[in-house]
């Protein structure tokens, strides 16, 4: 099997930054498509800010989202830690067999994501709802709903295939 | 690559970009999506917590102390894993059953306001009686055991339960027929009707007899706070002073009597009332015509003729129900089979305050010193669906609006409180059907909204004097169904919650000080 192995590593350093992950362009996916498929390694750390007093030891990472017309924030806060993965696949697939018949009855592609085992370092998130999309300053409140954190490694496999649906 | 495959890259590709706030689309944008959606599935999956630990924290226990969860384990398996034990791959979704998620409005929501679009994911759906959640939830719940688990191997027990039941109901049906026969069901309900003219006159008699009572019990515990000190009686009896009382203290006299009289005459207006429900015609009272005639609406629908027939009403839909009981019954007797589940399960332990009593010897009860106890809880779920359930979200003027459809079956659900033990010692439900419906896009639509406090709220609007008839008529109603609960190794049988409706919610966060 033809495939190309990226490896990446992301470091945000401070933390109210927004992960910069942006679309690829029509031309990259143009190269995607001719290779059999990739794989991708990666360990994104999501490193706190001590400059943001707001959480013990500096804040991490925070995604806000405003619900249509509302005039708070439904929050990701504080997003800390290491999340690594290992032999992430990505390719395109023909589903033409298979699946108790349904397969050839299908018989089109499908972008197949492989999962792999993941493994945590510290990461944790809170889920909160809040008055503002950025942290901190006067007039802020926030509501903090409950914090998931985690340690240690995961065992995760399957494919999960995506296509276009009539 | 294909058009669409290059659109779904984009999608997916752009997610997990997204910026601070949600923005609407835009027309143009609206009439690229329109149509074209995604769907997804996912196969040879499983997910283990292995060797990782998790915590979920910010919660607060009674006394306001900082409570941790702790996750010691949680799985998602195939059906089959032997709760977790075994790296089953589960398969969730096929490519001719897949989630979609797409832009939908028309025939694909048709309790849309018109001219709206919303998003509309939905679960892997099917119409066969196996696979459809209406159906072979409906099944399980009569078939009461777990199909394919010892003594439970034919799957006709369903429709002998549902036999039964609707045999109940054309007994009752046939009993109340065979009494007013004679009569007819029309006349029965102008009698009724003619007698009910009586029962609201005399109920109108009782709400005047309360308030004077009500009036004369106010007057009274105001001139009994003027009366004077020197041997006061308790409220309602009277000084013995007699034609030596001084005037506050008679006033006060004459105010106990005339309570009293109020509260005679009330007595008199509800043996009035009763007597009312009392009078008979055709050898019943009206209280027991009043009851027939409501069963009979509740089992046949409302008569409209001296011998009514019985099309609508509870006998009408148990018999549909059968017919969908059979229908899945044979089914399964010719070998057909479901489409597997999930096996889903999570292992806590948590901390909580724990405060010992004890009897002292006066026969007191003294609260002791408070401990720190540590608890243990499970909940497995073994076989569990989502197929046939649809969430929509869209927006408009009053905030983020969806409805939602939830179609959870799973055959058996376990809930242990104890590490080490057996199901013997856990909660253990059997074919748990969940339909829960909240929602509905034109008269009841589900409201999300982050308030600018930073509080979440949750709101279903409430039925208005102007929609009532459509509202009782199209709202979705929500059905819980259990086909056996047992507890500790006692069964409690089928329990069954039908026809839950929310006519009001709302709902929303308060941020306690900390």
């Amino acid at each position: 099997m033809r495939s190309s192995y990226l490896g990446f590593a992301l470091l945000f350093m401070a933390g109210a930054t927004m992960a910069e992950l942006r679309p690829l362009a029509e031309n990259e996916l143009q190269e995607i498509s001719g290779q059999a498929g990739l794989s991708i390694s990666a360990s994104l750390n999501f490193a706190a800010n001590p400059a943001q007093t707001r959480c013990p030891g500096g804040c991490g990472t925070r995604v806000a989202i405003q619900p249509a017309n509302s005039s708070g924030f439904i929050v990701l806060d504080n997003i800390q830690g290491t999340f690594g993965f290992e032999g992430l696949s990505l390719d395109i697939v023909t589903i033409d067999s298979g699946y108790g018949g349904e397969g050839a009855a299908f018989n089109a592609s499908a972008m197949r994501l492989g999962l792999t085992d993941a493994s945590f370092n510290n990461a944790r998130v809170t889920l909160a709802g809040s008055n503002s999309a950025t942290s901190g300053g006067v007039g802020f409140q926030q509501t903090d709903l409950l914090t998931y954190q985690t340690n240690g490694d995961v065992r995760l496999q399957g494919n999960l295939y995506i296509f276009a649906a009539p | 690559m294909n058009r669409h495959l290059r659109e779904i890259l984009f999608i997916l590709l752009a997610l997990p970009g997204l910026s601070m706030a949600m923005e609407a689309l835009d027309d143009r944008e609206l009439g690229e999506v329109s149509g074209a959606g995604v769907g997804f599935f996912l196969d040879d999956f499983f997910y283990d917590q292995g060797s990782a630990s998790a915590q979920v924290s910010g919660l607060k226990d009674s006394q306001g102390n900082a409570l941790t969860i702790d996750l010691e384990r949680a799985y998602i398996k195939g059906d089959g894993s032997q709760r977790g034990a075994l790296d089953t791959p589960a398969q969730v979704g096929t490519p001719l059953h897949p989630f979609t998620l797409k832009v939908v409005s028309g025939a694909a929501a048709p309790t849309l306001p018109s001219g709206t679009q919303a998003l509309q994911l939905t679960t892997p759906t099917w119409d066969d009686p196996l696979n459809d959640t209406h159906q072979y939830g409906l099944w399980s719940y009569y078939q009461g055991c777990l199909y394919g688990e010892a003594g439970c191997t034919n799957p006709t027990l369903a429709q002998v339960a549902i036999d039964t039941e609707l045999g109940g109901l054309e007994t009752t049906r046939n009993a109340l027929l065979a009494r007013y026969q004679s009569v007819g069901f029309l006349t029965l309900k102008s009698g009724i009707d003619q007698d009910m003219l009586l029962v609201e006159q005399r109920r109108a008699q009782v709400a005047t007899e309360t308030t004077d009572v009500q009036g004369a019990y106010s007057t009274m515990e105001t001139l009994y706070a003027a009366a004077p000190a020197n041997s006061k009686p308790e409220l309602g009896e009277k000084y013995g002073c007699g034609i030596f009382c001084g005037s506050a203290a008679q006033a006060y006299n004459n105010s106990v009597d005339d309570y009293q009289a109020q509260l005679d005459e009330l007595a008199a207006a509800q043996k009035a009332l009763g007597e009312a429900w009392s009078v008979e015609r055709h050898g019943y009272s009206l209280n027991q015509r009043a009851t027939d005639l409501d069963e009979f609406s509740s089992l046949c629908g409302a008569p409209t003729a001296e011998s009514p027939t019985c099309v609508v009403g509870r006998i009408q839909k148990t018999k549909d129900n059968r017919n969908s009981v059979v229908l899945v019954a044979t089914t399964l007797q010719n070998g057909g089979t479901r489409v597997k589940g999930l096996d889903v399960g999570l292992e806590t332990t948590f901390s909580l305050p724990s405060t010992a009593y004890s009897v002292d010897g006066n026969g007191n009860i003294i609260k002791g010193a408070t401990t720190t106890r540590n608890d243990f809880f499970s909940i497995n779920l073994e076989g569990f669906t989502l197929n046939g359930a649809y969430l929509n979200l869209w927006g408009d003027s009053t905030g983020l609006q969806g409805e939602a459809s939830l179609q959870m079956y799973t055959d058996k659900l376990v809930i242990g409180t104890c590490r080490n033990c057996t199901d013997a010692n856990r909660l253990v439900a059997k074919n748990l059907y969940f339909d829960i419906n909240l929602g509905q896009a034109s008269l009841q639509p589900l409201n999300f909204s982050v308030l600018g406090d930073g509080e979440l709220r949750l709101s279903l609007p409430s039925v208005t004097w102007n929609n009532h008839q459509a509202f009782y008529q199209q709202v979705p109603k929500s059905n819980i169904s259990v086909g056996n609960l047992s507890m500790g190794g006692v069964d409690l049988g089928s329990q069954v919650v039908r026809g839950m409706r929310v006519d009001y919610l709302d709902m929303r966060t308060v941020n306690l000080p900390r």
